[in-house]
């Protein structure tokens, strides 16, 4: 395989993880990212990881549009509030790897998307933030509430609320 | 539990993920090929270029100019682009140009909009019903507006036409972050007082279709629609 080809099936892969956080199904997944590289073909590229995700983005919201699975409301941008945060700290470190789909199916496509592209892809959440057309504080926002959810849902704490 | 060790666990999540070997194959090998036709073409140009692409482009200029601009006649159930349809002479039917005796700067103060999408079960049921308001009303200054919001690129289309007809500030919602957004509602026509600035009515089922009419009709500058 040369480098062109290489860097092709990376993209592939990057391409399906991301369509895989937005839709957490696989099958939707493999059409969501087969339409997505369908785009590009008709617009002759550019073969570029940033013009992939969006492509992506696009679609999945023609997807949910179409289908009416979800909604994309504005959301606030409230920060973590502290009971939330003393929360997490009280938790301990053993986190289930395999229960870690289940938690994910959990949370809503923005908080997935948002979850992915920072923890997995390295986006800043200013990046996050241009990239979707959100608020940065709505991203950080996101991004804690994903974790929060995740975490409760793998370690429930009695009480607590997510 | 600190963030990175969390990451860590996410990433390794995502990583086991993959789409079908057969997929992926597919996908690269279109992709490649995509990338080799495009860099034969770009040799080629580097070679033939020159007088080729101006001659082209001016073509090409010339074809967009046409496609892009006002169509005159009458709106079909099923655009694939944001179209305007103004009260002229359907040019569809004749081969020779069209000429307006209409100022290029007018708009009408009356709009009567669409929004579409191809996606939309309810959007069939509507288009007669646009199609009949235009021609019962092809006489009057309205100006009828389909907005077709079926993907990204013709959404964007829709809101820069919206913008340009002043739109925004009517059917515009503001937001907490300071922005206007317009919320399309597929399926659903809607008359527009450009001057006065707000919404006359709206219509999202076929039995308001008479409601509708009465209000069009009476905001209209003399009383009723045209004979047919």
């Amino acid at each position: 395989m040369n480098d062109s080809t290489a860097a092709l099936a990376d993209l592939v892969q990057r391409g399906y993880r991301f369509a895989f956080a937005l839709t957490h199904d696989a099958a939707r997944a493999e059409d969501l990212l087969q339409d997505a590289w369908v785009a590009i073909l008709r617009a002759q590229g550019p073969w570029t990881i940033d013009y992939l995700f969006r492509t992506i983005r696009s679609r999945f919201i023609d997807f949910c549009r179409r289908d009416a699975l979800a909604t994309f409301e504005p959301l606030d941008s409230d920060g973590p509030h502290e009971t939330e945060i003393a929360e997490i700290a009280g938790m301990d470190d053993t986190l289930v790897c395999g229960a870690m789909g289940e938690a994910l199916a959990k949370l809503r496509p923005q908080e997935r998307a948002a979850l992915y592209l920072s923890a997995v892809e390295d986006f800043t959440a200013a990046q996050i933030a241009e990239f979707f057309g959100w608020p940065r504080g709505t991203v950080l926002s996101l991004i804690h509430r994903a974790r929060v959810k995740v975490r409760q849902f793998i370690r429930p704490t009695p009480g607590a609320t997510t | 539990m600190s963030t990175d060790r969390f990451n860590h666990e996410v990433r390794s999540f995502y990583a086991g993920l993959a789409p079908s070997a057969e997929a992926a194959q597919r996908l690269v090998s279109l992709a490649a090929r995509s990338q080799h036709a495009a860099g034969m073409r770009s040799g080629l140009l580097v070679r033939f270029g020159g007088p080729f692409l101006a001659t082209a482009a001016a073509v090409l200029f010339a074809i967009a100019g046409y496609r892009f601009g006002y169509q005159a006649g009458h709106d079909s159930s099923g655009p694939t682009r944001t179209d305007v349809t103004i009260n002229t002479q359907n040019a569809a039917a004749r081969s020779e140009p069209v000429l307006d005796t209409v100022e290029p700067a007018y708009t009408p103060r009356l709009v009567l909009m669409r929004v579409h999408a191809d996606w939309c079960p309810r959007c069939p049921s509507i288009a007669p019903i646009f199609e009949e308001f235009n021609r019962k009303f092809s006489h009057e200054p309205v100006l009828f507006v389909t907005f077709n919001i079926t993907n990204d690129e013709t959404r964007r289309q829709a809101v820069m036409l919206a913008n340009s007809l002043g739109l925004f500030d009517i059917i515009g919602i503001g937001a907490p972050d300071g922005k206007t957004y317009i919320r399309w509602e597929p399926g659903m026509l809607a008359l527009v007082d450009r001057e006065a600035g707000h919404v006359v009515g709206e219509l999202r089922d076929i039995q308001e279709q008479p409601e509708l009419e009465r209000r069009l009709a009476s905001v209209l500058p003399h009383k009723g629609p045209a004979l047919p």
